[in-house]
């Protein structure tokens, strides 16, 4: 009766696949080589490779995959070794726009120019300062200015003189006031008392009023054509300041043209200073201290980098690739707006806000142009404006440096509109891979500008190869954090907990960062054992530790079962009632445990209800699973009769959502155990999901449920042929613990692995299932007969009911 | 002849004011020297009665500047001007003061502005005056108060202009005179030890003996002293050494050259820098030998 489950029982061999550190040939892993290639990512490499080749417009790349499977790591040291060989990018700067400071120019120079010419502008202007009050204050200026001043004077008082002489013969006084000239008659050069003016003939009064209006006439006329004359003088100073200035600048800035003559735009730079200085001149002779300031008694505090007037001459350089050997490889850990494309800054100055050329800040744009510029998906989608921003630069390829404060009117002041500065360079993101599915389903740019995608795997094939080359990584890593070296027997359990967090034994993780914690671990308690290298021991001391930090939830549910609080039978046999298994994932970690599922059946109109989903605790893919039972129950027992059964299933004292369809086989046992009437071992647990045709299929999580069922019953005190039936496609994904192995070895503790419905019927309820014979009928006794037996009773029962109820009607 | 003395006590300094440019230079040179010397600052303004005349004048009238329109003019107007103009002229003065932390007057006169100066000098230790008022043109080069003063028995006349450019140097006419050794022994006490040299321009027939006596006279003061030989014949060659020394103030004694009055003249025309003259009432006559500029 029995016999079928002994054929599906598997052996130890099949629940474990070891690695046998008799594989390797080396001692620890300080003997092998370091591994320059990421494992198993292939694929992703060979995507990154040709995005970073391909020099096309739009075809930056998006690294996809979990975190911590070395997506930065791996692209970021590839494009190192390529940027390395690769010409280094060229310097670019900000200078004044001599006609129109609102718009600075921007200046591309080669690799190291920027400084160089930042710095010799430096030395011009300071030394300019020094050389233009010298040349204005030699003798030779000084004489030239006076004569061409003096000439002014001379004309003036020529003018006034001779109208004075004129007057005076004329019996006219003409004196100078500090508010003007005054005009009074005289007479032996004295002024005319009034008496003696009164008493002075008609004739006379006549005379000295005409002579009078004579000299002011003339007086008005020379003094109208005083300003004229100054004007004159002024021009004449003026080119007299030219003619010195562009002395004391033109040798000075001569050299800088010699030594800049490589670069058409430097000079044409350096021109504009030149007309730029000489047209200004008076602020190289202008007192450093601010007079108006200081006789206002207040502090005006000078424009970072000396006074303002001079950071007109600044170069403002941007980037400086002076140090760097190949095209730059940027990070930039924190993209916002303002990181990536650059800002204007602003200083304050009595209140108000200024800026000018030399405020421009550079974004990593500008740091990464001519070469590489990584970002992190995430963090540049929760940036406000950076994501639009890069989107917009990439398409335009050119950097605009736009204020946010002017773009969102939050900054009334003035600003800048530096020249946009063409952009030449390959964008990396590195995100998760629902982000790269989003944008590519949500946004219609995303899929022009990154088109080419490069998926990272979490997890590699495992075999002897593999194994060589995990070593190697191990190696590595243990060399990179300057860990013990691992012994061969830590290799090993290493690469059995990576096959188990991988969820297969056939695979081994890719997760990077999950090793390096795990090694990182175990040199510590290799180390607190003080040992020279770490071995399984340690690696498996470290996988016990973090399974224990993490575990609480977990001995907290099983305090549960064993106090009863519970319900799971791990003995014994209950008609309708079987035991399910679920796992619970807890950040990184998941475990297993029991649940008890219960059918129970009556009279009905062929519906499976589902308690689960009628109080809606139940996520769609678990309602999906017991529809399908539905389905499974009327093809196989009720193809020609209505199904007329009213099956309630329900996961007792389950308080919470439950999702997936790993039960669906354990309903289903539990429904034909009711309608069969044959108990089910309650020894055992189930897992698995089931289609319409009876098949089971592969459920996730096998290796945490069955160490979950296993756990009770252990704690149970007795360990006494409990088992579990998994789905046999799952057989490949076992990774058990090794206590789990050895009970199996010990033939305390049962793995099942089944295919169909029945062959875990038969195991659950031990008697065998039934096949329909040439008849169409299923032998007597079996499972199946039971069961479409009883389903027809139904039928007929509600047939009946439903005649009693059309007579009565009749009636 | 008795050695020279300069034990002249400076304790009143009068500037003559009327808001010129050269009479604002003067102010300035006046508050430096009453700092260094804790003088008494006496300002002076004097309302020109011969202004006063012209305003009586029924037919008088004023084109002012700079539209060179013409103003009403009369007694009246022309009073307030003045006294605009003396307000002004004392807030400055009260202010340069106030910097320096000086004690100071101010004293508003009417009357013919070279005789009012004359009388006020009376009672003051120096006279300080514009090289040129509003009322002189340029092209005099100096200004007819000023040169009145210039050959009048004030003391000490210090005839500023604007501001000159220099090393700070002073220079000092030295011809052996009594005279000229009193000026020497003003320009040692003027100068600022350590910080500002003199310039001595020799005008002797024995050249090393002069340099040995005035380094006698000066022998114990901490100042950097400089030589320089010059024609006595030869007025550009008294200018040129005032111009290459770079200096700020040149001082003479009058009498030294009051012997040619016209050259005196001329000198005082186009010599560049702010003078510092000492007249016939100073220390180097012969029977008045206790005066000592006390700095």
């Amino acid at each position: 009766m029995v016999t079928a489950v002994d054929t599906k029982c598997l052996p130890p061999e099949a629940l474990f696949r070891r690695c046998d550190p008799a594989e390797f040939k080396f001692n620890t892993s300080a003997e092998l080589e370091d591994l320059t290639e990421f494992v198993g990512q292939e694929r992703a490499l060979e995507a990154v490779r040709f995005g970073v080749g391909i020099r096309r417009q739009g075809f930056n790349l998006y690294l996809l995959g979990p975190a911590g499977t070395g997506k930065y790591a791996s692209v970021s040291a590839f494009l190192q070794k390529r940027a390395a060989q690769e010409p280094p990018a060229d310097d670019w700067c900000y200078i004044n726009n001599f006609d129109s400071p609102e718009t600075p120019h921007a200046l591309k120079l080669p690799p190291g120019r920027g400084v160089l010419l930042r710095d010799d502008v430096h030395r011009l202007i300071d030394h300019l300062r020094s050389a233009i009050p010298s040349a204005f204050e030699s003798e030779s200026y000084r004489a030239r200015k006076q004569v061409v001043e003096q000439e002014l004077k001379d004309r003036q008082e020529k003018a006034f003189e001779e109208i004075q002489r004129e007057a005076g013969e004329k019996d006219v006084a003409l004196l100078r006031t500090p508010t003007g000239w005054i005009l009074a008659p005289t007479r032996n050069r004295e002024v005319i008392s009034p008496e003696a003016f009164e008493q002075l003939p008609e004739p006379e009064h006549q005379r000295i009023e005409a002579a009078m209006s004579e000299t002011q006439q003339k007086l008005q006329a020379v003094l109208h054509q005083v300003p004229k004359w100054q004007q004159e003088v002024r021009e004449k100073i003026r080119a007299l300041n030219d003619e010195v200035a562009a002395f004391a600048v033109g040798h000075s800035i001569e050299d800088l043209r010699k030594k800049h003559a490589d670069l058409p735009e430097v000079v044409g730079f350096l021109d504009r200073i030149q007309q730029d200085v000489i047209a200004n001149v008076d602020e190289f002779l202008t007192p450093p201290d601010n007079p108006l300031a200081a006789l206002m008694g207040m502090f005006l505090p000078h424009a970072p980098k000396g006074p303002a007037f001079f950071r007109r001459y600044q170069v403002n350089v941007l980037v400086d690739h002076s140090a760097n050997h190949g095209a730059p490889v940027v990070y930039e850990d924190h993209p916002t707006y303002q990181n990536l494309v650059g800002e204007i800054e602003y200083i304050a100055q009595m209140g108000a806000l200024s800026t000018d050329f030399n405020l421009i800040r550079p974004g990593a744009l500008h740091r990464a142009n001519g070469g590489y510029l990584i970002l992190d998906a995430y963090k540049l989608l929760v940036q406000p404006y950076a994501w639009d921003a890069l989107k917009r630069v990439l398409q335009s390829s050119q950097i605009r440096i736009e204020s946010l404060g002017q773009m969102l009117s939050l900054v009334s002041t003035v600003s800048l509109e530096p020249e946009a500065i063409p952009l030449n360079v390959k964008v990396v993101l590195v995100g998760e891979r629902l982000l790269y599915y989003l944008l590519s389903s949500l946004d219609t740019e995303f899929g022009e500008l990154f088109k080419v995608a490069a998926d990272f795997e979490e997890r590699m094939e495992r075999n002897a190869d593999s194994h060589l080359l995990y070593a190697r990584l191990i190696g590595t890593i243990a060399r990179q954090d300057a860990l013990l070296p691992f012994d061969r027997g830590a290799v090993g359990r290493v690469i059995e907990q990576s096959s188990r967090l991988a969820g297969d034994a056939q695979k081994v993780l890719a997760h990077r960062r999950t090793l390096a914690d795990l090694l990182r671990e175990a040199d510590y308690w290799a180390r607190e054992a003080a040992r020279p290298a770490v071995t399984a021991e340690d690696v498996q001391r470290a996988i016990d530790a973090q399974i224990h930090r993490a575990d609480r939830l977990r001995d907290r549910l099983l305090e549960e079962f064993l106090h009863g609080t519970i319900l799971v039978d791990t003995q014994g046999e209950r008609v309708g009632q079987v035991n399910g298994l679920s796992v619970i994932q807890l950040a990184d970690f998941a475990f297993g445990h029991p649940s008890r599922i219960t059918a129970r059946i009556r009279l009905g109109r062929g519906e499976v209800i589902d308690i689960e989903r009628e109080v809606e605790l139940s996520g769609p893919i678990h309602s999906k699973g017991v529809l399908i039972l539905s389905g499974f129950l009327g093809a196989r027992y009720a193809p020609d009769h209505p199904l007329s059964l009213s099956a309630s299933l329900v996961f007792e004292q389950s308080y919470g959502a439950v999702e997936g369809d790993s039960a669906s086989s354990a309903e289903l046992y539990a429904l034909l155990s009711a309608l069969s009437g044959l108990p089910i071992q309650q020894s055992l647990a189930v897992t698995g999901s089931v289609n319409q045709h009876g098949q089971i299929q592969a459920i996730g999580g096998v290796n945490e449920k069955i160490e979950g069922f296993f756990d009770l019953c252990r704690n149970r005190g007795t360990l006494d042929g409990q088992g579990v039936l998994i789905p046999s496609s799952n057989i490949r994904h076992l990774m058990l613990r090794r206590d789990v192995v050895e009970a199996v070895q010990a033939g305390k503790f049962h793995v099942y692995a089944v295919e169909t419905i029945d062959q875990g019927i038969e195991i659950l309820t031990g008697i065998p299932a039934g096949e329909r014979d040439a008849s169409g009928r299923f032998p007597e006794g079996s499972v199946n007969q039971r069961v479409e037996t009883r389903l027809i009773e139904l039928a007929q029962k509600r047939l009946a009911a439903g005649r009693r109820i059309l007579t009565e009607t009749q009636l | 002849m008795s050695d020279p003395d300069t034990s002249h006590a400076i304790r009143r300094i009068l500037v003559a004011l009327d808001a010129s440019p050269d009479s604002v230079a003067a102010l300035e040179m006046a508050v430096d020297l009453a700092a260094r010397m804790e003088a008494e600052l006496a300002g002076l303004f004097v309302e020109d009665v011969a202004l006063l005349r012209m305003a009586d004048s029924p037919s008088a009238r004023e084109i002012a500047y700079p539209a060179a329109s013409q103003a009403p003019l009369n007694r009246a107007i022309m009073e307030r001007k003045l006294r605009a103009q003396s307000e002004q002229i004392r807030n400055t003065l009260a202010a340069a003061a106030h910097r320096a932390q000086l004690r100071w007057s101010f004293q508003t006169v009417r009357g013919e502005v070279t005789s009012v100066l004359r009388t006020a000098a009376g009672q003051s230790d120096i006279v300080a005056i514009g090289r040129l008022g509003w009322s002189s043109g340029s092209r005099l080069r100096i200004g007819s108060t000023a040169l009145e003063l210039a050959t009048s028995r004030i003391p000490l006349l210090l005839i500023s202009r604007r501001a000159v450019l220099g090393n700070l140097r002073l220079a000092v006419y030295y011809d052996g005179s009594p005279a000229s050794k009193s000026a020497l022994l003003v320009t040692a006490s003027l100068a600022r030890p350590g910080a500002q040299g003199i310039t001595v321009l020799v005008c002797t027939a024995d050249y090393e003996k002069t340099l040995a006596e005035i380094r006698s006279l000066l022998q114990g003061r901490a100042i950097e002293v400089r030589y320089r030989r010059v024609d006595p014949d030869q007025k550009t060659s008294l200018l040129r050494a005032v111009k290459d020394e770079g200096a700020v103030l040149l001082v003479l004694a009058d009498r030294q050259l009051l012997k040619d009055v016209e050259s005196f003249e001329a000198l005082l025309r186009e010599v560049e820098v702010p003078l510092l003259l000492l007249g016939n009432g100073f220390g180097h006559e012969e029977a008045d030998s206790s005066r000592q500029i006390v700095g």
